[in-house]
């Protein structure tokens, strides 16, 4: 019997998606792994998943040298 | 420069939108009008206005074949598309394979471009005593950026000293959505900060589409409100024309534009009004990049029917920015993203301030670079890159004017990169389907979803499928379809 399931695809590049894995083992939200640049997830938790990893992406940026 | 023409694009079809979704009845008003006809046939793209001009003195209708074989054959899908848009806008009438132009407008367009009919609506020249105050182009020019200026200032939040704009200039800010009410007075929106970024005839636009629905909304009759516009955007800059023949409605349109600078009056109830450069240069946008052309034009319809709106008086670049025409560009862009900027104006150094750190400011002088948080906190106001780039493009230095491209392509490739960053995450909502039972039914649904072009992703493997959200309705039918067909089927055995 088929299932039609509501939600939301991501495509992604494969750096993020880890990330999105990573976030994924503390509170459930994707669905379905589909392959290497995209997931299925469920459409409540995109919001707070893109800020996560805006976050975490951003705790992982440095300036070079101080602005003039 | 090609990204600016892509929003001008943009916002001429908005106006063409709206036009589309006239019905016939309004669009035959609006034709009967030859200012608007005009207007209308100025605002075409090149290709649309060629097709106009072919057909312009044809009084049967011509097969729709022989058009497409104008072009040659690699720019056919060209005309096609064209073709279409001119239908939509109820120019062309299509019939049995044959177009013809609109009759109304064909006959209202002949009259504008030849001098015949009725010319009252290019605008009734004020011919009475005019007030000796001596209001010339330049004086016009330096009053509408005034006015305009100030509604962007009190949009920027720092109009402290300046008094605020009128009730009515507030409501349609508040109504475009550009500003929104908060507890400490009105806040500028996300929208607000990409309306300050575009060149001011964009920016006019926005204002009188916005005008146009508060006009529905207040149950005035649309077709006088548009043929008004229309009549504006064909008036020629830095003559008075007469108030006599306007309706109340337009009259009390005309306030309204005054105080968003558009259009000039020496007192409220004057007999007569002036047209601003902001105006009067929209119907031109894109022939003013073309240079001479404009002139060209214009001075073939003043000869016609004395009313042609005579060439922008200088190009482009001083009446279509921000800018006042004496300080046109005044940004110099480092490729280390270090930026000074030439200016005085609070205006542009609170535009400037949305997506660049400042760090000094002299007297008609400030420095600051673009760095990764400025740019981001662009972006997170609803900003885009694009819109960036071209802003500093168009008000670069005259000494980076002269370089291609424009901007140090470093500094481009970084912000366009810091935009990518933050959009790692491309979602689409979508329905996902798995567990197929056989492989001809996952293959038969696969092929049915290609077909209506809804798939998004698939996994012939897997025999897992992804297709939008409009794609599952139709296919959901499908499959009620199909289920219904076998139960039937079952039953009758």
């Amino acid at each position: 019997m088929i299932k039609a399931v509501k939600g939301t695809l991501i495509e992604c590049d494969p750096a993020a998606r880890e990330v999105l894995l990573k976030l994924n083992t503390k509170d459930q939200f994707i669905i379905e792994d589909l392959d290497n640049t995209h997931l299925f997830i469920n459409s409540t938790h995109l919001e707070r998943v893109q800020r996560a990893l805006d976050e975490l992406m951003n705790s992982n940026t440095y300036e070079v040298g101080a602005p003039p | 420069m090609a990204t600016q023409m892509g929003s001008e694009e943009e916002f001429k079809s908005t106006i063409a939108e709206y036009l589309e979704s006239l019905p016939t009845q309004f669009c035959r008003r609006v034709f009967s009008n030859p200012a608007a006809c005009l207007a209308i046939f100025r605002l075409l793209s090149t290709v649309g206005k060629q097709l106009v001009m072919s057909m312009l003195y044809l009084d049967s209708a011509i097969k729709l074949q022989d058009v497409y074989q104008w072009a040659k054959v690699d720019h056919q899908p060209l005309v096609r598309s064209k073709v279409h848009q001119l239908r939509k806008l109820q120019i062309l009438t299509e019939e049995k394979g044959t177009v013809s132009l609109n009759p109304i407008f064909r006959e209202q367009l002949r009259n504008a471009l030849t001098g015949g009919g009725d010319f009252s609506s290019f605008g009734i020249p004020y011919t009475g005593a005019v007030s000796n105050r001596g209001v010339s182009k330049k004086w016009l020019a330096s009053y509408a950026n005034d006015r305009w200026e100030a509604i962007l200032h009190f949009m920027v939040g720092h109009s402290a000293d300046a008094e605020p704009p009128s009730e009515s200039v507030r409501g349609i800010l508040r109504m475009s959505k550009l500003m929104e009410n908060s507890e400490e007075g009105m806040k500028i929106t996300n929208s607000g900060f990409q309306f300050l970024l575009q060149d001011s005839s964009s920016q006019v636009w926005t204002v009188l589409l916005q005008y146009l629905r508060l006009a529905e909304m207040q149950d005035m009759d649309v077709v006088e409100v548009l043929n008004f516009m229309f009549q504006l955007v064909s008036l020629q800059l830095g003559r008075p024309y007469s108030t006599e023949a306007l309706t109340r409605n337009q009259r009390k349109m005309l306030a309204e534009l005054c105080s968003f600078g558009l259009l000039y009056q020496d007192s409220v109830g004057a007999p007569q009004f002036y047209p601003t450069h902001l105006i009067t240069s929209l119907s031109s946008g894109s022939a003013s990049h073309s240079g001479p052309s404009s002139t060209d034009s214009a001075t073939v319809v003043g000869a016609g029917g004395g009313t042609g709106r005579s060439a922008i008086p200088t190009g482009s670049k001083a009446t279509g920015e921000l800018a006042k025409p004496s300080d046109q560009g005044f940004i110099i862009l480092e490729t280390n993203c270090r930026m000074y900027a030439y200016t005085n104006s609070a205006l542009q150094i609170a535009i400037l301030n949305l997506f660049v750190h400042l760090v000094n400011r002299f007297p008609n002088f400030i420095t600051g670079a673009l760095t990764r948080d400025s740019v981001r906190r662009a972006l997170s106001r609803g900003i885009t890159a694009d819109q960036i780039i071209t802003f500093l493009t168009t008000h670069a230095h005259p000494q980076m004017q002269g370089r291609t491209p424009v901007l140090p392509i470093t500094v481009t490739d970084q912000i366009r990169l810091w935009e990518q960053e933050r959009n790692r995450l491309r979602p689409t909502p979508a329905y996902f389907y798995k567990d197929f039972g056989q492989k001809q039914e996952y293959e038969r649904m696969f092929k049915y979803a290609q077909d209506i072009g809804v798939i998004l992703w698939a996994s012939n493997e897997k025999r897992q499928l992804v297709v939008t959200r409009q794609g599952h309705a139709k296919i959901a039918e499908l499959v009620k379809s199909q289920r219904a067909a076998a139960a039937a089927a079952a039953a009758a055995k």
